[in-house]
């Protein structure tokens, strides 16, 4: 390293210290930082189940139902089910299905048809699962049970109706020579996905991400707000003053502030990965924790990097704090709804929206702790968002001219 | 020494600084005066290296200051009206955080910032939070600051702006303590004539961003053939002013 290498770092330091030291001792900052994300996110949380509800209501279709097991063997068991109501597809697994896209899911035993058409002594043991704060999910698991009634009620009858039929030609029925097969019994069992461990663990895959996502949009309101009230008090031009490079105030200014993200967010996320682990211990492994801890601990860092470097160009670039509240809410719009829309949103992220900056990360985060993601995806999500951090950080430093905060000020 | 050559600034349409021409000698007080609006604060943050001039140049110790910004910086320590200090922050760790910005040691910070505490009167507020002190004590952190760094050149800008008259004149007391200031090269912007009396070894004088003085008091008066600095300086200005507006 060059001397004036190490020297930019002192510098740096020295002043990212001075910024974190000024923000963790406003109690009341820190206590609205880290309140506030968690009031938006019961708030994202809620519209966001409420607009899943009202998609049902106000859309009806035809439910998909994804069916695990011995799909092939019930084929023609489920084809029989309410087909203008009911879309059935394998699965690997039914619970992850119902959480992340299916209305319902099913477990099926093997040869369901076989038992169902033949085997009267036989009851098939057949699981269902719904998503029970969905009522989409709740109105797929009625149909589905009312439909395998009726299509047990109408193969009863027609059995009836054939031993009707064939006892006045025999004179008895068991005497009878070509008696069609007693169709078998079945029992439904209804399971909340949610009350899982499967449940659980894709709750969380969702909840820490979007938690992640509203305390990062806070770093830009926070940043952006505490570098307007620096020009306004002749702090910045202080700093301005100092032998240090733009880009370096820059920089250090936004380590400062993803320091104080980072403690603020702390409290709430060490909860929430905690919460996590706990499920990952129970059907999964230490590893399993690990991964888990260190990916939503990576994508924090990029979410924090890049909103805190956002907010850094709008306190910088805004010439008023008015501009700054606009921009500023405009960003926390924006972050609310990825939140809504890529970390809570029904259905698995596509994978293409890895390069996607932010977003791309609040995805890939959810896929990787529901333990359906790419670790590769991920890291080109990280990438693509310490780009767009990067790029930010260059685009404060330029806008950190002394010229124009000069000008600003006054 | 401050050698300021032909220094345009304009803002817009509005020419702020035409041509202003001076030179601060080494190791003096040189007040910079002027009423409201004449240019003094401007042509103090193109020396600071705040704003860049549009034509002309400026030299600090040598330094030009449109060339290498980074190296003038470290030449001046900056006094503005407003001190700009972090409220929750105590004065000993707004001195040491700007020392480690210039680049000093800890152990070097450590004994400047004891050393200018000590000249300043502030040892016992150095562990107190600057949110609680004085309007007073708050200019005297921002010159203690300004000082920390121990810089050849020292630009204050309206340093005794807003403080009542004992403050400004225990802050002026300190200005003249040769352990605070001896050696440097002293620009003080100020509108009050007595203070630029009292401190300033020469005097440049601004009205409408142009130079309408340059001299020592003694000058000024035998010039004017005024009886006093004041009535001196009052004269000059009124007529460069009558002279017509210059933007």
């Amino acid at each position: 390293m060059t001397g004036g290498q190490a020297r930019a770092r002192r510098e740096i330091r020295a002043i990212a210290t001075l910024e974190t030291l000024d923000g963790l001792r406003s109690r009341r900052q820190l206590i609205v930082r880290t309140v506030t994300p968690i009031i938006l996110f019961v708030c994202v949380l809620g519209i966001t189940l409420a607009l899943r509800g009202a998609d049902q209501r106000n859309h009806p279709q035809a439910y998909r139902v994804a069916v695990e097991g011995d799909y092939e063997g019930a084929k023609t068991t489920l084809d029989a089910l309410k087909p203008d109501r009911l879309v059935f597809f394998p699965a690997s697994d039914a619970r992850v299905a119902t959480l992340s896209g299916a209305e319902a899911g099913m477990r099926v035993p093997d040869h369901l048809d076989e038992t169902l058409t033949t085997r009267f002594d036989e009851t098939a043991p057949i699981d269902l699962y719904e998503s029970t704060v969905d009522p989409g999910s709740r109105a797929a698991t009625v149909i589905i049970q009312s439909a395998f009634v009726d299509l047990h009620t109408t193969r009863v009858r027609t059995r009836v109706n054939e031993a009707l039929q064939a006892e006045p030609s025999t004179g008895t029925a068991a005497g009878g020579t070509a008696a069609a097969p007693a169709p078998g019994g079945f029992s439904l069992e209804v399971t909340n996905v949610e009350r899982t461990a499967t449940g659980t663990r894709t709750l969380t895959s969702q909840v820490i991400p979007g938690l992640i996502c509203l305390q990062a949009a806070l770093l830009v309101t926070g940043t952006a707000n505490r570098l307007v009230s620096r020009r306004t008090r002749g702090l910045l031009i202080t700093q301005l003053l100092l032998p240090v490079s733009r880009r370096s105030l820059a920089i250090a200014k936004g380590l400062g502030e993803l320091t104080i993200g980072f403690v603020t967010a702390a409290p709430v996320v060490l909860a929430v990965l905690a919460f996590g682990a706990i499920i990952d211990l129970r059907d999964g492994t230490i590893v399993d924790v690990a991964g888990h801890a260190l990916a939503s601990a990576i994508a924090m860092v990029a979410l924090f990097a890049m909103t805190t470097t956002v907010g850094v160009v709008i306190g910088t670039a805004a010439r008023t704090q008015e501009q700054v509240s606009l921009a500023t809410g405009a960003a926390v719009i924006v972050a609310a709804l990825v939140a809504t829309v890529v970390a809570l949103g029904a259905g698995t992220v596509p994978t293409a929206i890895a390069i996607v900056p932010f977003a791309g990360l609040v995805g890939m985060l959810r896929e990787i702790l529901n333990g359906s993601g790419s670790v590769i995806a991920f890291a080109v999500a990280v990438m693509s968002t310490l780009l767009g951090a990067f790029a930010f950080s260059a685009l404060g430093g330029r806008s950190l001219d002394a010229e124009r905060m000069v000008m600003r000020s006054a | 020494m401050i050698d300021v050559r032909g220094i345009v600034k304009s803002f817009g349409d509005t020419r702020i600084l035409d041509e202003v021409t001076f030179t601060a000698p080494s190791g003096t007080v040189t007040g910079l005066l002027g009423p409201n609006g004449a240019g003094k604060t401007t042509t103090m943050r193109v020396l600071a290296t705040l704003l860049r001039p549009d034509e002309g140049t400026v030299h600090i110790d040598g330094v030009d200051i449109a060339a290498d910004p980074m190296a003038a910086r470290r030449l001046i320590g900056l006094v503005t009206e407003e001190p700009g200090l972090h409220d929750r922050l105590t004065v000993r760790e707004q001195l040491v955080f700007a020392a480690r910005a210039y680049g000093l040691s800890t152990e070097r910070a450590r004994a400047r910032i004891e050393l200018m505490a000590e000249y300043l009167a502030l040892t016992d507020a150095l562990d107190t939070r600057a949110g609680i002190l004085s309007k007073g004590n708050r200019q005297k952190v921002s010159l203690c600051r300004a000082l920390v760094h121990d810089p050849p050149v020292l630009l204050l800008d309206e340093p005794t702006s807003g403080l009542d008259v004992v403050a400004a004149d225990g802050l002026e007391a300190l200005l003249e303590r040769s352990e605070v200031t001896g050696g440097k090269t002293i620009l003080l912007s100020t509108h009050r004539l007595d203070q630029a009396e009292r401190l300033a070894t020469r005097v440049v004088g601004i009205a409408g961003g142009r130079v309408v003085v340059d001299a020592t008091p003694d000058e000024l008066i035998a010039e004017s053939g005024a009886a006093t600095f004041r009535e001196a300086f009052v004269r000059l200005l009124g007529e460069a002013t009558l002279a017509g507006p210059t933007r």
